[in-house]
């Protein structure tokens, strides 16, 4: 599952009018909002070219895939790379859930992507289980997702939207400022970046800062 | 002894600012002989650089958030490895000056091999890659292990709530009721959770202020935001998790008067997800037949901080001048999390000035007792001082506030405090030590 429309996955899951009208207030934002003058270099995407990332389900015992662009599914997908070993990752494991629930709640998607070396579907399957992570766990072990995205450390999330064919990235950086520099944490983040940025795009703001360099354990990359 | 006229035999009063000059870097020596050998492999030279080097925490159910004990587990990650090495990140070794204990660096002959080793393609070298294992553990002869009675839950993160006191720490009685005197030579930490527990700071106690902290307190152990009585955690030694045990070098052991408690602060680091606190305390005892001094605590403390927002600033501690010798044995930092340095330096009767102790670059999380590798005499009329550079910027990632707050703080033994612990030469000055760090303590509280 998890592939619906925005609007519709506001309505099935329940939701008061809050996120319903927030969803609707997204919907908006994407529709009439074209991309802030600061924003107008951002990256882009076709979806064409996103489709193709079908990456394998590490929750599901069969080894399902799942489309993580997908032409009917929501238009607002945030991609979380993740580690089940990096402290960095680990330590902003109650932010992500945080995020995910933001993101639920406008009708997007949010997904976690394992990238790093080493990373099976049972180790990044009871991770998520211990760690109570309840969206969808991905693994990149080709790491093409996170070549396409130039990600080199977990954790980093990637916050696009699309608009007709074309997603566009909105914010590529860390969840927030716990961390910064490694070895460098504060005991409390006291900014949440990507849910602002969430923020700003649901009210149809433009997203005022649209990348910052992510803190966290490099990504060995796959050898060629 | 008196304190009344200035002929203290340990005073302590402003002395001239201190000009001293750092020591250079000493590291370990490197085995350049099999290291020259190119490309090296894995079970060749990379495997036992990186167990000698990492696997003591970064191994099954140890400190490190990951295991490296097998050569895929390195490959993955070996650049990174690289980095935080250079960065100076790994392993946690914070004094950059002396020749202590547990004194983790990576030769850069090391760090160059393990380059190598991954330009070359990684390569395993004969037969099957070997599978590295962590050191046992040093000998320790427990003669006595205190177990906290049930756990106490870490939150999966900090809670922003306490942010007004040290965060992150739990205090812990754990009652010895000992009959007669004891005489520590080591204490061995075993923590339930070794990946979110951090430090463990000592202080035996015969005041009863622990136990009371503990019984005003539902909980297993207590909340705890700064000393219980005149006596600091830390006065009795403090070890960083995986940083290996605190032991007294032969000759010397921590006196524990009849009737103690042992007070343990622990300081967490949330890794995340809920985890148990419930931790084990052995004590090593000195062979009943061996001589040995007993080590006494001082504080080289600054009584009271007060820092506006966006300021930088240097504090300087009370001087103690010591006047009869000692034996330093060992130094326990402790200092705010907007410390970003400190230095320990003494001043000898000759005028010769000597860095004790060297921190450019401050953690708090990484704090631990340093204890040198062959104790330091230091002569009658020697003056110690400690100085601590804060930074309560917005910009300073540690500073827990963001926008930076004022901070106006002080109590007792003082936050930004450096234990040092000293044995008397002379017998007779022991008595004077004994006092000493109680009225030094005392008298940081009237500032």
């Amino acid at each position: 599952m998890g592939i619906t429309t925005v609007l519709l996955a506001a309505l099935l899951a329940g939701t008061g009018p809050s996120a319903s009208s927030a969803a609707a207030r997204y919907e908006a934002s994407i529709a009439e909002t074209p991309p802030s003058s600061g924003e107008s270099t951002l990256p882009t995407f076709t979806q064409d070219r996103l489709a193709e990332f079908v990456l394998t389900d590490a929750k599901d015992v069969t080894g399902a895939k799942r489309i993580v662009f997908a032409a009917d599914g929501p238009d607002l997908v945030v991609v979380a790379f993740l580690s089940t070993t990096c402290p960095i990752a680990n330590a902003s494991v109650p932010e992500i859930r945080r995020l995910h629930k933001g993101v639920k709640e406008v009708g997007g998607r949010l997904v976690a992507v394992h990238p790093m070396l080493g990373t099976t579907a049972e180790s990044a399957a009871s991770h998520a289980k211990e760690r109570r992570l309840e969206m969808p766990i991905l693994l990149d072990p080709e790491q093409r997702l996170v070549r396409e995205f130039k990600g080199t450390v977990v954790p980093e999330v990637f916050i696009l939207t699309r608009s007709g064919e074309s997603w566009t990235l909105r914010y590529r950086g860390p969840l927030d400022n716990l961390y910064a520099e490694i070895g460098r944490r504060r005991r409390n983040a006291t900014q949440a970046y990507a849910r602002e940025v969430i923020s700003q795009i649901v009210s149809g703001r433009p997203v005022s800062i649209t990348r910052r360099p992510a803190v966290g354990c490099l990504i060995e990359k796959v050898a060629p | 002894m008196s304190d009344r006229e200035g002929g203290a035999l340990i005073g302590f009063g402003l002395v001239a600012m201190l000009v001293i000059l750092g020591r250079p870097v000493q590291d370990a020596e490197p085995e350049a002989d099999t290291l020259t050998i190119d490309p090296p492999t894995w079970n060749g030279q990379i495997g036992a650089i990186i167990e000698t080097r990492c696997v003591t925490c970064h191994a099954p159910g140890r400190s490190g958030p990951f295991s490296l004990t097998t050569i895929e587990a390195v490959r993955n990650r070996a650049t990174f490895l690289i980095d935080v090495i250079e960065a100076g990140r790994m392993p946690p070794w914070l004094p950059k000056t002396g020749k202590f204990q547990h004194q983790r660096v990576v030769p850069d002959a090391e760090v160059s091999a393990i380059r190598r080793w991954m330009a070359g393609g990684a390569r395993i070298g004969e037969g099957p890659p070997d599978v590295l294992t962590a050191a046992v553990d040093e000998e320790f002869r427990a003669g006595l292990v205190l177990e906290m009675p049930a756990a106490y839950e870490i939150p999966e993160e900090s809670d922003p709530a306490w942010h007004s006191g040290e965060l992150d720490v739990h205090g812990v009685n754990f009652p010895i009721g000992n009959s007669e005197p004891l005489k520590i030579r080591a204490i061995r930490h075993v923590p339930a959770a070794p990946q979110s527990m951090r430090v463990a700071a000592f202080a035996f106690d015969t005041s009863g202020a622990a136990r009371y902290l503990d019984d005003r307190d539902p909980r297993v152990g207590f909340l705890m935001g700064g000393d219980a009585g005149l006596r600091p955690v830390g006065a009795d030694g403090v070890i960083l998790t995986g940083s290996g045990d605190f032991r007294l070098p032969a000759g010397f052991h921590l006196p524990v008067e009849t009737g103690s408690d042992l007070l343990v602060q622990f300081q967490y680091q949330p890794t995340g997800k809920v985890e148990r606190l419930k931790e084990r305390i052995e004590l090593e005892f000195v062979p009943e037949n061996e001589g040995s001094s007993a080590l006494r605590w001082l504080p080289l403390a600054v009584g009271r901080v007060e820092i506006d927002a966006e300021q930088v600033a240097t504090f300087t501690s009370q001087t103690v001048v010591l006047e009869g010798a000692v034996d330093l044995v060992g130094l326990s930092p402790r200092a705010l999390e907007i410390c970003t340095s400190m230095r320990v330096d003494a001043v000898l009767p000759s005028g010769d000035r000597r860095r004790l102790l060297n921190i450019p670059d401050w953690d708090h999380h990484q704090r631990e007792s340093y204890i040198p590798v062959s104790p330091i005499r230091l002569p009658a009329g020697t003056a110690l001082v400690a100085s601590f550079d804060l930074d309560n910027t917005s910009g300073n990632p540690r500073n827990p506030d963001d926008p930076a707050a004022a901070i106006r703080r002080g109590r007792r033994t003082g936050i930004l405090n450096v234990i040092i612990h000293v044995a008397a030469v002379d017998p007779a000055f022991d008595d004077d030590l004994v006092s000493a760090g109680d009225r030094i303590s005392r008298s940081l509280m009237r500032r």
